[in-house]
């Protein structure tokens, strides 16, 4: 358990540092900053400890705060990502789901497109809610959140297909 | 006891979240002013709704003493205005003048804490704005710091966070009050220079040199003094004349030239 939770810790550790270093700053077309973070959220293993699950994801979301500066906005969407995933695997990869992750070769591509695409848009959604924390501006948070996570989807996808031996 | 864990233990996921999403919506309160803005005017509604409605029953039993309050208030100003040949008593609101009176009622009030809160039952569709002044119909009650739509609070003098600028009625000396005990009665009174010649009993009136008060609204009394060896300068303790304990109709005034003073200000620094 422990070997577990320390590969695990690196690659928690690998992804903040190339988000906050690298992909906070790619600014596409001056707003879009795609979040690669959430990676972590869909290739955790499924069979872990749901309370550990959460803390870690309270972790990643208040450290990415402090140097992010946004004041919150991670911490929440993390929690509240991590609190809804088993519903989503639910909805999205059949009621009964008996692999570890989504990097198996026999679940279908649309079932895989579907899971990341809810995780995705559901965490930019909650993260640009808490950000703006005005109702008024609803259009400027849905305009965010789907160009967000229209190019997040596209960098974790390239992401899972490239790498998918070493993960 | 064993079904209560046992019904902990079934929804320990939600728990966890729950207190989760507390502590990072605590953290985000912290960060941000806006943020801090947004969810004080979430709670202003909730205890203005609140306090509403007991606020009915305490008005009705103080009817008796506010009509006789109001009935003094009204010779002292008849006797103002009388003697001063003022021709048109009814416009008190003409739009050249400086400062813009609204009436309001109490609906909570504290003086027992060391930064007292009182809730008033007009907001902002009735006009009142952040940083008016409060006053009552004897002496000052504060200055509001935030408005929702049907209500908003004040910070009332006697707060740790407030500082309001005073001056000696007779001789023009200006200093600084501040309130540091836990006496609803007395406020102190500071950086007044042990050059000047004070003596107990001396009127404390408003100082005009904030953007808040207007001019010489009186304060209180002077209760006590004492020299401090270290500065040169007096701690004085001033005896409040209003009761702080029961306020139920105050005056917010809105200072006219505000903006105007303030910008003046930011383009000579």
């Amino acid at each position: 358990m422990i070997k577990d939770y320390s590969k695990i810790f690196i690659k928690i550790l690998l992804l903040i540092f190339l988000q906050l270093i690298f992909f906070n700053n790619i600014n596409l077309f001056e707003f879009i900053n795609p979040s690669i973070y959430i990676l972590f959220f869909v290739l955790y293993r499924f069979d872990l400890n749901q309370i550990s699950f959460l803390m870690i994801s309270f972790l990643i979301g208040i450290t990415l705060d402090f140097f992010s500066n946004t004041a919150g906005a991670n911490t929440i969407a993390s929690i509240s990502i991590s609190f809804i995933r088993p519903a989503i695997i639910k909805f999205s990869l059949g009621e009964v789901f008996e692999f570890n992750s989504i990097l198996n070769k026999n679940i279908k591509q649309v079932n895989k497109l579907f899971f990341i695409f809810l995780i995705v848009f559901i965490h930019q959604f909650i993260f640009f809610m808490f950000e703006y924390f005005n109702f008024i501006m609803m259009l400027s948070i849905l305009k965010n959140s789907i160009l967000n996570s229209f190019f997040t989807i596209i960098i974790l996808f390239g992401f899972i297909n490239l790498f998918e031996s070493r993960l | 006891m064993r079904r209560i864990i046992n019904l902990i233990l079934q929804f320990k996921n939600l728990f966890f979240y729950l207190f989760l999403l507390f502590i990072a919506i605590l953290f985000s309160y912290n960060k941000s002013n806006y943020n801090k803005s947004k969810i004080d005017e979430i709670g202003l509604t909730i205890s203005g709704t609140i306090y509403k409605s007991l606020f009915f029953f305490n008005s009705y039993i103080d009817l008796k003493k506010n009509n006789l309050n109001l009935i003094n208030e009204n010779k002292r100003l008849q006797s103002l205005i009388y003697n001063q040949n003022i021709k048109n008593d009814y416009d008190y609101n003409k739009s050249f003048s400086k400062y813009e009176i609204r009436d309001a009622s109490v609906i909570k009030n504290s003086f027992n804490k060391t930064r007292n809160l009182l809730i008033l039952n007009k907001g902002e569709e009735n006009g009142i704005k952040k940083d008016m002044s409060v006053i009552s119909s004897n002496g000052i009650i504060g200055i509001i710091n935030q408005t929702s739509k049907k209500f908003s609070s004040v910070i009332s003098i006697l707060s740790r966070d407030i500082k309001i600028n005073a001056k000696l009625k007779n001789s023009n000396i200006f200093g600084t009050l501040e309130w540091l005990d836990f006496d609803f009665q007395s406020i102190n009174l500071s950086d007044i220079s042990v050059s000047n010649k004070i003596n107990i009993g001396d009127t404390i009136v408003t100082g005009g040199m904030s953007y808040y008060f207007p001019e010489n609204i009186s304060i209180g009394t002077i209760k006590s003094y004492k020299k401090s060896k270290l500065d040169g300068f007096y701690e004085i303790k001033v005896n409040l004349i209003t009761n702080m304990s029961n306020i139920s109709n105050v005056y917010v005034l809105e200072n006219k030239n505000r903006h105007e003073i303030i910008y003046l200000e930011n383009l000579s620094n």
